[in-house]
């Protein structure tokens, strides 16, 4: 399947791709509001057989007979929308197992969301439901041969009605359970149902998404599976698959960051090389992908693994129009374009915050030892100036002098220098030294704080870089930063040849990290430079790396470089290979070779490569519903039955807009020797009110829940895991972790509940929580009922904040404070993302990261 | 034990409403015992003066409620026995103030325990035992309220289950958000030693903000093979062996009470034998 290979997956700096609602056109739409002849509306629509219509208004009956419960999250706004809520909707289209026959927009969405029409031959099994409805569903032939029935659930009814008659919301969830249940048991619509028969191991994943797309919409499938004596089946709900796409990160300490996790991934245990085994070799052609703009690196990757792409129009013109379209390798043509989408954050900065270290003696705090001291450098066009000067031409010396060497001639720029530092600092103090022999003139500051300062850039040429913040910041700021880095490390190379005029400006610099920062920059600044490398390696030298700007991309650097380029060239407008739009670069395709591989360990690659990539992934989400102001509700239904020594793993990461109330309600019934997995990562959503039970109903059943919540500004994550105990020798594991951020609730609700029956038990819950920001609040509401003495119960919980030594040890090896707190936050979340298939662990990372995007300062 | 009808203090808005009957209690030096003795619907205050040290042992009846006022740097070690009725007892520490509850419950019973941590570096110590025996039915609330920052509080609770009890326990953490740099922890440890003892716990957590330690745990299961093992291979028979174990996991607590305990000990010794 198409995962890249040596590649670092990359974060998408906006949510907004996934929270576009497409236009919303659908064949029938139930209108808002809730009564019986909506119901009646939806079951004929449906032509449901008269039981499931009887059920349905029991649910109905029931619903307006209960009142919303008075415990956990304010569910208020909800209440207030409720009988604006659209109850169903039906698209269009009509279910298919063919992709091509799904209208265009509805595909599109899919990709969008990471359903590329390439999965359908590789993976088992894929549904799709698209508001109310399923819209496509694939199952592979193996599978159906062996009697494996993965469907639409409305299909079910009709198709297995004497099933489903017995298994739908029967014994393991009652449609009176409560107020939501009979919510849903009177408007559900869609999802999956899956038979696993006797003794039959599925082996890869079934696979279900779910998109809504009206507002107000509400989303109710139910899901049924049926794993039958000693089968055993993996189901993944709602997600982003394989088909990460690749796409250019602007920040290359993130995909640094990226690569650092997935090391700590790749380094770990058992759970990778099972998964990877099953997961990721390849057999097929590999494809290497050269482009402009970049020749220090190639892309490696299977043939299926969608980039975002446009067709060349012309074959020796650059194109007009700029409308990227997902496409694969296989398909791919030089000159063609790959894009990179533009990093559009912008901070509005006043100061920028460093920490100093100091030695206590010199503040007064004492006689021994260091802290740290937050100095406030005012945001203003001379630091970043001086910052670039300090890129191009600083050094620091023993620790306490800083120093920028120029060109005794260039003493337009020593002036400069001084006057900046004047202004940023204050400091008006220098010496000049200079020196003969190579022509120059160095000025020297002796002031610790300013070498400790800029320190923060780099020490020495190689690891020279621009601090994370300043990456962000304003344009006109980051204008000025590229003139003081291009006035000490660039040239303007003007030549005539025999064939023309060359032209073109040049930055070298020996770090790599540097040059690809600063190019991240000029993208910014709308201008499109090229990446050279030379290895100068028989010269005894470190390599060198070279932005060059050219052609057409000349006119707007020369303005930031002060040396006016014409606009035409050899008499005609200057021309460039280069695309640029205000949100995406694309780089033409220079070469692509394949080869054949052989059971390919795909994930095995490159982790330990030191490349970094342009070229790195857009964050494809699962679950995604787009973004409304008013309320949406998703009130869906789970109900797995686990019979004798079946085994059934459910995995669902949910991501839904903000709006979202995630009201879902999950239930296994496990029989004798029975084995039930939850993994859920809950992430979206305002408000999530989830709390997956296991009813171990017979000897032996085993539950084993993992967990992880995601609770950011505003959002109220509660979440938790039920297990009763019903049986003899039942065990249980629940693992909860949690994350609070701003003003972000989360919460563990849990119950394990051993009844009398239940002797030689074991029971182990542990729930940890992670408060990040003041204003975080995290609770743990654990109960727990024992009713008999022949059990082994065992429950820890611990919450706090990232440990202000871990962040300290993490900065004073050279990452910065984000990156420190990302990485102890990857490292939390670990025991959960190792749990899932590697493509959900590294989404689930992905997204995590996205959240925790600025949580600095 | 000094009874004073009036005192001249404002108490704080947590406080409840008084109601029933009302004594009061000041202490104003240090004293080594003070015994209280509510009787049933009587609503015992105290107040303990700045800097004093002071020990209480109470033995009440009936439904009451004892409410704490410790001011700056008091100090204060309140034990008591729980056999019947329903004891409410509350705490309100100011700065630098400390309290170490030492409880014990046996019989049908209900307690509750709150300590409010009003300001700077209070701390707050609970420790109980409980045991359930023949067909008793207890209850036992806990709860530390964080309102002021660096305050820390540790709760310890011991319960063993016999005949056909039932407990409950419920344990609180809750730190406010002003409550900057608490430390806080809760441990429950369940010995059920009949299988028709009914055991109930619930160690809650509410933080609202970051910059706290906090971790609970709790544990439920019988004596520990191995322990018991310990003591067959020496001869002991196993009866009293599993009393050895209940008493040894009980004086951890109750060591606590020094000789105030000795009562509390031969009481449970009775129930166990």
């Amino acid at each position: 399947m198409g995962l890249p290979i040596m590649n670092e997956f990359a974060s998408v700096e906006d949510r907004s791709m996934y929270d576009e609602a497409n236009e919303h056109d659908p064949a029938f739409e139930a209108p808002p509001g809730l009564n019986e002849e909506v119901v009646r509306t939806i079951s004929k629509s449906k032509n449901e057989p008269a039981w499931m219509l009887e059920k349905r208004l029991q649910g109905l009956k029931l619903w307006q007979e209960t009142g919303f419960p008075k415990w956990g999250p304010d569910l208020s706004a909800l209440i207030k929308d409720i009988d604006k809520i659209k109850f169903f909707v039906q698209p269009k289209a009509k279910e298919t197992t063919n992709w091509e026959d799904l209208p265009e927009d509805i595909r599109k969405t899919y990709e969008k969301i990471g359903i590329p029409e390439a999965e359908k031959k590789s993976l088992s099994g894929v549904g799709a439901q698209y508001d109310s409805e399923i819209l496509y569903h694939n199952l592979k032939k193996e599978w159906e041969d062996q009697g494996v029935v993965f469907t639409n659930m409305d299909v079910a009814v009709k198709k297995y009605p004497e099933i489903v008659k017995k298994y739908f919301m029967t014994s393991c969830i009652p449609i009176n359970d409560h107020k939501f249940i009979m919510l849903h048991a009177s408007v559900w619509s869609g999802g999956t149902f899956i038979m696993i028969p006797k003794n039959v191991k599925v082996r890869i994943p079934l696979q279900a998404y779910f998109r809504m797309n009206a507002e107000f919409g509400g989303q109710f499938e139910h899901t049924l599976i049926i794993a039958d004596e000693g089968s055993e089946v993996h189901y993944i709900e709602g997600c982003f698959t394989e088909g990460n796409m690749v796409t250019t990160n602007p920040d290359y300490k993130k995909i640094k960051d990226i690569r650092e996790e997935e090391k700590v991934l790749t380094s770990e245990g058992d759970f990778k090389k099972t998964e990877q085994m099953q997961q990721s070799l390849y057999s097929g052609d590999l494809y290497t992908i050269e482009f402009y703009g970049d020749s220090t690196q190639k892309i490696e990757v299977t043939e299926e693994h969608p980039f975002l792409y446009v067709d060349r129009k012309r074959k020796s013109d650059r194109n007009k129009e700029w409308n990227p379209r997902w496409n694969m390798p296989k398909f791919f043509k030089k000159g063609d374009y790959l894009t990179a989408p533009i990093n559009a954050r912008t901070d509005t900065l006043e100061t920028i915050k460093f920490y100093i270290k100091r030695s206590n003696a010199h503040t007064g705090k004492g006689t021994r030892g260091f802290s740290y001291w937050e100095w406030n450098v005012p945001a203003i066009p001379e630091f970043f100036r001086l910052v670039g000067y300090y890129l191009a031409e600083g050094s620091i010396s023993s620790g306490h002098y800083l120093n920028f060497s120029f060109n005794m001639n260039e003493r337009e720029y020593i002036e400069d220098v001084k006057q900046c530092v004047q202004k940023v600092f204050g400091v008006t103090k220098s010496l000049e030294t200079h020196h003969k022999k190579n022509n120059g003139t160095n000025v020297v500051f002796c002031d610790t704080d300013l070498a400790r300062l800029f320190s923060h850039f780099g020490k020495g040429c190689d690891k020279k870089h621009i601090y994370s913040t300043l990456m962000y910041a304003p344009k006109d700021l980051q204008r000025e930063l590229i003139k003081g880095w291009f006035r000490g490390d660039g040239n303007y190379y003007n030549k005539q040849h025999k064939s023309g005029r060359k032209e073109l400006f040049r930055i070298n610099t020996v770090s790599e990290k540097l040059a690809r920062q600063g190019k991240d920059i000029l993208l910014r600044l709308g201008i499109v430079s090229f990446l050279n490398a030379r290895d100068r390696a028989k010269e005894g030298r470190r390599k060198m790396y070279t932005l060059g700007i050219s052609g057409d991309q000349m006119i707007p650097f020369g303005e930031i470089a002060g040396i006016s380029v014409s606009s035409t060239m050899n008499g005609k407008k200057r021309a460039g290979k280069f695309g640029l739009t205000e949100k995406f670069a694309f780089y033409p395709i220079k070469k692509i070779t394949k080869r054949a591989v052989e059971n390919h360990p795909v994930y095995n690659f490159g982790v330990d490569d030191d490349h970094t990539y342009t070229v790195g992934g857009v964050a494809v989400h699962n679950c995604s519903a787009p973004s409304y102001n008013s309320s949406a509700l998703h009130a869906g239904c789970v109900e797995l039955h686990v019979l004798k020594n079946a085994r059934i793993r459910y995995s669902s990461v949910e991501n839904w807009s903000r709006n979202t109330y995630n009201l879902n309600t999950k239930r296994a019934i496990v029989h004798e020797g029975g084995v039930v997995e939850w993994i859920n990562g809950n992430i979206g959503s305002g408000c999530t009110m989830l709390y997956p039970c296991s009813v171990l109903a017979g000897r032996g059943a085993r539950s084993d829940s993992l967990g992880i919540a995601f609770a950011g500004d505003g959002q109220n994550q509660d979440t938790g895991s039920k297990v009763i105990h019903a049986a003899p020798e039942t065990s249980s594991t629940i693992t909860a972790k949690s994350i609070s951020k701003d003003s972000g609730i989360s919460t563990y609700r849990g119950l394990v509940k051993v009844m009398p029956a239940a002797v030689n038990s074991k029971v182990s819950v542990e729930c940890d929580a992670l408060l990040i920001g003041e204003d975080s609040t995290s609770n743990t509401y654990p109960q727990m009922e024992i009713g008999n003495n022949k059990v082994d119960i065992a429950h820890e919980a611990t919450v706090g904040k990232i440990g202000t030594d871990e962040i300290f040890y993490l900065m004073s090896r050279g990452l910065s404070e984000e990156e420190a707190r990302q990485m102890v936050v990857a490292g939390f979340i670990e025991p959960i993302v190792k749990a899932l298939p590697l493509e959900y662990s590294v989404e689930l990372n992905k997204l995590i990261e996205l959240e925790m995007e600025g949580s600095v300062g | 034990m000094d009874v004073v009808q009036e005192v001249e203090t404002t108490f704080p808005d947590v406080w409840e409403k008084p109601s029933g009957k009302e004594v009061v209690v000041h202490v104003q030096e240090n004293s080594d015992v003070v015994l209280v003795s509510p009787s049933d619907g009587e609503r015992v205050t105290i107040l303990v003066d700045k800097n004093v040290e002071v020990v209480f042992f109470e033995e009440g009846s009936g439904t009451y409620t004892v409410d704490i006022l410790c001011k700056d740097n008091a100090n204060v070690r309140y034990y008591s026995k729980t056999t019947t009725g329903s004891a409410k007892r509350f705490c309100y520490l100011e700065r630098d103030a400390s309290i170490f509850w030492i409880d014990a419950t046996y019989g049908t019973a209900k307690v509750a325990v709150t300590s409010y941590l009003a300001d700077k570096g209070a701390d707050a110590e609970f420790h109980s035992v409980f045991l359930g025996s023949g067909s008793h039915t207890f209850s036992v609330t806990s709860k530390m309220i964080h309102a002021g920052s660096h305050s820390t509080s540790n709760m310890v609770s011991r319960a063993v289950m016999l005949g056909k009890s039932k407990g409950n326990y419920e344990g609180l953490i809750r730190i406010l958000p002003e409550a900057k740099g608490c430390d806080a922890y809760q441990k429950e440890d369940t010995l059920l030693l009949s299988p028709e003892a009914h055991m109930d716990a619930t160690p809650n957590l509410e933080i609202s903000n970051e910059d706290v330690r906090c971790s609970h745990g709790v544990s439920l299961g019988q004596v520990d093979d191995e322990k018991l093992f310990y003591f067959l291979s020496r001869g002991i028979p196993k009866k009293e062996a599993v009393q050895l174990i209940v008493q040894g996991f009980f004086d951890e607590i109750l060591d606590g009470m020094q000789e105030h305990g000795t009562g509390i000990r031969k009481d449970i010794l009775q129930v166990i034998a």
